[in-house]
């Protein structure tokens, strides 16, 4: 399945009331086995496309498809359910909850959609153990950073999604973190998944097999011919 | 889907918050319950106190005055209804029971009633006394809740105070009560006729009887503060207290005399029952206020939640759940409070009036507590309506 994206369009109105153009791409495709990274100067509208293709942006106009899915034709409560089947999301931050253990974290998603965690248990005790999270701590708090990454992307690895977007995945991490992640990374996209992740990471950047670059809204450089 | 969790996880993100805010919650509904519980536990109590006295016959006065002698045992002054009219009174035909009474002694601050045994065994409503009734003017009845034994020497006081302890003579404990949920049973209850001897009345017998209770000589009855009246029947009630109320005597029924003051309680305790409402509102509003601007930290949170897939629904159910199940813990902790205070003011009222109080939860409360409970379902759903006025991807950038 490939992710395509056309005539993207989304327009915001400034200060001052007047109105700037955040994202203007006339066609974009990801394929499924490739390390992509989206880059660009602050306030391109990176953070934006990706948001747009994981369904949560909503756009003035233009059409997103996971294969035979049009996910910008979806009510939200179905995009929803895409995302969170479909895609893997993991942040600069991590966003992960400090009041649940690292195990409790990864099961989240499994929430929003039943009621007892019980059976998926298991595969999110296996996802931390396969990231070298280790199994036994308690809280949040006594893991590294370079750990809670981690434990952020066994959260977005819960339902196997073919699709992993990141936003400045190894911003906020040493170099040494930042390595591993990235080679996480090439090794999900080697597994046959679709891997985007925005990043100013030179390591990260040159890690890719495709670098897309934004600027003002538009791809410059990355572009389909 | 599963909101529990997450919703766990913020109450104890910010647990100092959430405990005051549990607390208010408690406060404020332990205020409203023990206001509804206390007044209809005091009504009640009150109201059942005055059950075994159909009418009450004295001279005329404050008929609050005369019930809170008769019925709670309040003394005061009270004027005497003239000897002529007692033995009317005592005579009439319509009643089943006249009983004459007699105030103001006490033993160790237990008041001390002079009547007759057709009124105790009345009000014993055939439940048989331990010991036995008193036969002469010797001789007591203790109230069920009275703490001496029966054998006890009681050494009569006059008037309310502990001075002049004895100075009415000693009488012997032969019996007692059982229990009546009235003021008598805390009293030490004498035939009139030691009562009048004590206050050197003549006995309502000829000089040198040792006879108690009816019939009454005519030419030897004394002055009488108050009578029981049991009707024969409804209408003869009536019938007794239009009778009786003359220029000498007055007549009333002691429901009629609480009535009116329940409907000045009533008032009161429909304002404090609003005060106590409009107290919960503004409790209800301060913590939804304080809720949404914990959102405001909260709603980054929020907003990876809907990144990673949680529906609207599941989001509002997670903010719903935390604001319900502090609206819910506080609310249930505020009614036991709020029973313990209603207790333990009753238990205070009880020992001074001397009747049992005994508030419980019931429908005034649990309407209360519904409504609390179902105002604060739909007003835990404002923070997530407004938070989500706005995009989630707005929270994910910052």
């Amino acid at each position: 399945m490939t992710l395509t994206a056309t005539g993207l369009g989304l327009t915001l109105t400034g200060s001052g009331g007047r109105p700037f153009e955040v994202l203007n791409i006339p066609t974009l495709t990801a394929e499924p086995g490739a390390l992509t990274v989206l880059t660009g100067p602050s306030g391109s509208g990176k953070s934006t496309l990706l948001f747009a293709l994981s369904g949560l942006q909503t756009l003035d106009r233009g059409t997103i498809r996971w294969g035979e899915t049009e996910i910008t034709a979806l009510p939200e409560p179905a995009r929803d359910r895409w995302r969170r089947g479909a895609v893997g999301l993991v942040f600069q931050s991590f966003h992960l909850i400090d009041e649940l253990s690292p195990l409790d974290n990864v099961l989240v998603p499994v929430w929003f959609g039943a009621f007892f965690a019980g059976p998926s248990r298991a595969r999110a005790a296996s996802l931390l153990e396969e990231l070298g999270v280790p199994g036994d701590r308690p809280r949040l708090r006594a893991l590294s950073r370079g750990e809670q990454q981690r434990v952020a992307l066994a959260r977005a690895l819960m339902f196997d999604p073919p699709i992993i977007l990141a936003d400045e995945p190894t911003a906020s991490l040493d170099r040494a973190a930042g390595a591993r992640v990235i080679d996480g990374f090439r090794k999900l996209a080697r597994d046959g998944r679709l891997v985007l992740a925005v990043s100013h990471d030179p390591d990260l950047i040159a890690a890719a097999d495709h670098v897309l670059v934004l600027d003002h809204g538009q791809l410059v450089q990355g572009a389909p011919a | 889907m599963n909101p529990f969790p997450i919703a766990w996880a913020f109450a104890r993100a910010n647990g100092g918050t959430s405990v005051l805010f549990l607390l208010l919650i408690a406060i404020a509904t332990a205020l409203g319950i023990a206001i509804t519980s206390q007044e209809r536990a005091l009504r009640e109590g009150s109201a059942r106190a005055a059950d075994p006295f159909d009418i009450v016959i004295a001279a005329p006065g404050s008929q609050t005055d005369l019930l809170m002698n008769v019925v709670y045992l309040r003394p005061s002054a009270v004027p005497l209804v003239p000897p002529e009219i007692s033995l009317r009174i005592l005579s009439e035909p319509r009643a089943r029971l006249v009983a004459p009474l007699a105030f103001g002694d006490n033993y160790q601050g237990l008041p001390i009633v002079g009547t007759i045994a057709p009124l105790l065994e009345h009000m014993a409503d055939g439940i048989p006394l331990e010991g036995r009734m008193f036969e002469s003017d010797v001789e007591a009845v203790l109230g069920s809740a009275v703490p001496h034994p029966i054998g006890h020497q009681i050494a009569v006081a006059h008037g309310l105070g502990a001075i002049n302890e004895g100075s009415h003579g000693s009488i012997t404990a032969v019996g007692r009560m059982p229990p009546t949920g009235t003021a008598w049973d805390r009293a030490i209850l004498v035939p009139i006729e030691f009562s009048w001897l004590a206050h050197n009345l003549t006995t309502g017998h000829p000089p040198g009887s040792d006879q108690i209770g009816p019939p009454w000589d005519p030419a030897s009855l004394p002055g009488v503060p108050a009578f029981v009246v049991v009707a024969d029947s409804l209408i003869a009630a009536y019938g007794l207290r239009q009778q009786y109320r003359t220029a000498e005597t007055t007549a009333f029924f002691p429901a009629e005399v609480l009535v009116e003051l329940y409907a000045l309680l009533g008032d009161v305790r429909s304002l404090m029952g609003l005060l106590s409402l409009a107290t919960q509102a503004l409790v209800v509003a301060a913590i939804l206020t304080g809720v949404m601007a914990l959102m405001q930290l909260y709603r980054t949170r929020l907003a990876v939640l809907r990144a990673l897939g949680a529906t609207r629904v599941y989001v509002i159910a997670v903010m719903w759940c935390y604001v319900m199940g502090l609206i819910a813990c506080g609310a249930l902790l505020g009614l036991g409070l709020g029973i313990g205070v209603a207790r333990t003011i009753s238990a205070r009222l009880a020992a001074e009036a001397g009747i049992p109080i005994s508030p419980t939860i019931g429908g005034a409360e649990l309407l209360l507590l519904g409504g609390l409970l179902i105002l604060g379902a739909v007003m835990a759903l404002i923070p997530a309506w407004l938070l989500f006025r706005r995009p989630a991807v707005t929270w994910l950038r910052g």
